[in-house]
């Protein structure tokens, strides 16, 4: 069993400081992984991303993440990424991590995603420049995360989690008003879930929204944003599966491989 | 003559300071219910909550404002869901 624990959402800012700490300081006892689902900052500032760091670093168990957008807000992204990751965080965007547990494999790879709607009601890429990069940037992360989910099959992970910050179902934006749905997720990320495969999709962005969803092709979805799950973080058991068993490999010194596509 | 600003626009120019100030609050919902203003959702803390209505009292001024904000849990889940 994997035990992955997630929370998106968490919007820290530079007043934050151990606000999740003593909850995180849990993990030990309850998951083999922490998912962070996107905007972890208030602004996007690199103040703020040190609030994070602290609140992760040196946690027991590996830590995942892709950004939001609030994590762009003050175009510190990159910054960002690289505070995090000297704190150990993995952030991924169209990129994917091993992580050994007990004898599996679990692969998760990772994108921001962006907006478009869903089946019959999405946007398209046609007209002013604009409209077209905005539906172009959806797809090159929904291409993006489809990538690293099939390399994620051709090394052998037993199981394979989509970590997304925007919603690849309008079925956890449930609560949401409907006409934000576009602006809140994109049918492309399901789609790229469903053609490469995956256990779970994570994601979060939708404050009002539901937990509970699942793609067209069968995979569970979970929005993970706090304000829906009303805790420090979610906790999913999985069940690896018998029909891609686990080979030996040895793992990095980190405990994870890394990926960029 | 002055015509009162529509409520529609004021809502609207509230939702554009919670989202563009200090607060960089784009997840309540914000909306008309009657004759009043619904403002509804998950916030950090209650200090963040009372800094939310506090400019809703200011840019909603002369209009009654229904607040039904709760402070999200920081607690760790005491049960886990399984996925078989």
């Amino acid at each position: 069993m994997i035990r992955v624990a997630a929370v998106g959402d968490i919007h820290l800012g530079e007043d934050s400081r151990g606000v999740l700490r003593p909850a995180f300081d849990t993990l030990g006892e309850s998951a083999d992984v922490l998912l962070l689902a996107g905007d972890l900052t208030r602004h996007g500032t690199v103040a703020e991303a040190r609030v994070v760091a602290e609140e992760v670093e040196g946690l027991p168990v590996p830590v995942v993440a892709v950004l939001g957008n609030h994590d762009y807000h003050d175009d510190a992204q990159h910054a960002i990424t690289e505070v995090l990751g000297d704190a150990g965080v993995e952030v991924l965007e169209g990129s994917s991590v091993v992580i050994p547990v007990q004898g599996t494999r679990l692969g998760i790879a990772g994108t921001k995603g962006f907006g478009g709607g869903f089946p019959g009601r999405s946007a398209g890429e046609f007209g002013e420049p604009v409209m077209k990069a905005f539906v172009r940037h959806s797809r090159d992360c929904a291409q993006g995360l489809e990538r690293a989910l099939r390399e994620l099959a051709d090394r052998e992970c037993t199981t394979r989690i989509a970590l997304t910050h925007f919603s690849p179902v309008p079925d956890t934006l449930a609560g949401e008003p409907l006409e934000i749905f576009p602006f809140l997720g994109s049918y492309l990320l399901a789609e790229a879930m469903d053609e490469a495969g995956a256990d779970l999709a994570v994601h979060g962005h939708a404050h009002l929204g539901a937990e509970h969803g699942v793609t067209p092709g069968g995979v569970r979805v979970r929005n993970v944003a706090q304000p829906v799950i009303g805790k420090a973080f979610a906790i999913y058991h999985l069940h690896p599966s018998a029909q891609k068993p686990a080979t030996a490999t040895q793992p990095s010194p980190t405990g994870s491989e890394r990926v960029r596509t | 003559m002055n015509t009162p600003e529509p409520t529609e626009y004021r809502i609207e120019h509230f939702r554009d300071r919670l989202a563009g100030g200090e607060l960089a609050e784009l997840g309540l919902l914000v909306e008309l219910r009657g004759a009043s203003v619904l403002i509804r959702g998950s916030v950090p803390s209650a200090a963040y909550r009372d800094r939310v209505l506090d400019l809703a009292r200011t840019e909603l001024a002369g209009l009654a404002i229904h607040a039904d904000v709760v402070v999200a849990g920081h607690a760790q889940p005491d049960r886990a869901e399984d996925l078989p």
